[in-house]
């Protein structure tokens, strides 16, 4: 016996509810997401009289980015531009700004051009150094080979 | 036989769907480049401090030239040459007083090349690490106790000097 043909009609899925339903998941997976090192549930901080000397204070890094090659030569601390030659000034200005805010400035972050030269390094280090900046930290990419 | 063609509309209506699948993939995979940082601590302000004289066995020198060619103990590699200081390491970090790297580049030496120095002395003080835990406890460095892990960092300490370092002839000789 021959099967009866069926006639072809296209069945139309409606279609409205999967954004609904995409978007239950995606707040599912939101919520129920853990990051990395946040699994302590509760942490009850150690209690102890204040011995700091940075009583209300905040702690604000300075970031510095430094450019000195044969193409670009600039200069720029947080927020702050400055032209290579005036920099020490800049520098001071911003970081005695920080310090009259009660801010305590725990690092600097260098950003340096790779081609800069090393001179240029080394007075940025001592202006650091003089301005009581101990902690650097030389920002750098990863490199494939090192 | 031949069909006969239909001529079918596409239902645009899983679009979005799609669209919001990839949009939810490409958030989970996406890693944002983010930069290393290597933490150096400067030496505090001394005005006209007297450097004591200091014993050359405690000392690494690394110097960088003008063409980029990086001398470690007065011995040459040309530029671009891979070198370890693995075995330099392990010799000044053996003197009873910890180690002492000096640092000395020229002026117009690209930063990028410093950078790579400091890079190497980490790497290679890991290295060191790992050989000296293999030694000491036949163990690898993350298999030690706090205890070991500390004598071993102990033992792999240096200071970096950037600075002309007066050498104590009287221990130069022997």
């Amino acid at each position: 016996m021959r099967p009866r043909r069926k006639t072809k009609e296209p069945v139309k899925v409606n279609t409205t509810a999967l954004p609904d339903i995409i978007f239950m998941l995606l707040f599912f997976f939101m919520v129920t997401t853990v990051m990395q090192n946040q699994n302590l549930h509760t942490l009850e901080l150690p209690e102890a009289y204040n011995v700091s000397t940075k009583e209300n204070t905040d702690a604000s890094d300075l970031e510095i980015y430094l450019s000195a090659t044969n193409d670009a030569t600039a200069f720029q601390i947080n927020d702050l531009h400055s032209s290579i030659e005036n920099y020490p000034a800049v520098l001071a200005q911003e970081v005695n700004r920080m310090r009259n805010n009660g801010l305590y400035i725990p690092r600097a972050y260098l950003y340096v051009d790779a081609d800069s030269p090393m001179s240029m390094v080394n007075e940025l280090k001592s202006e650091l150094q003089r301005l009581d900046i101990p902690r650097v930290q030389y920002v750098h990419n990863l490199s494939g080979n090192q | 036989m031949k069909k006969r063609r239909h001529h079918h509309e596409i239902n645009t209506g899983m679009f979005a769907d799609i669209s919001f699948l990839l949009l939810i993939f490409f958030m989970v995979v996406t890693t944002f480049n983010r930069s290393y940082e290597l933490p150096m601590k400067l030496p505090p302000v001394k005005e006209n401090a007297q450097a004591a004289a200091i014993d050359k066995n405690r000392v690494l020198t690394i110097h960088i030239n003008d063409l980029s060619q990086t001398l470690i103990n007065d011995e040459l590699y040309l530029k671009g040459e891979s070198y370890s200081l693995t075995e330099q390491l392990r010799r000044i970090c053996a003197h009873p007083k910890h180690g002492l790297i000096s640092i000395k580049m020229h002026p117009d030496t690209p930063y990028a090349h410093y950078i790579g120095v400091l890079a190497r002395l980490k790497e290679d003080k890991a290295a060191l690490q790992q050989e000296l835990a293999q030694e000491l406890f036949a163990k690898s460095i993350n298999q030690l106790n706090p205890e070991e892990q500390a004598m071993i960092i102990a033992k792999t300490t240096y200071s970096i000097s950037e600075k002309e370092i007066n050498y104590d002839e009287t221990t130069s000789k022997n």
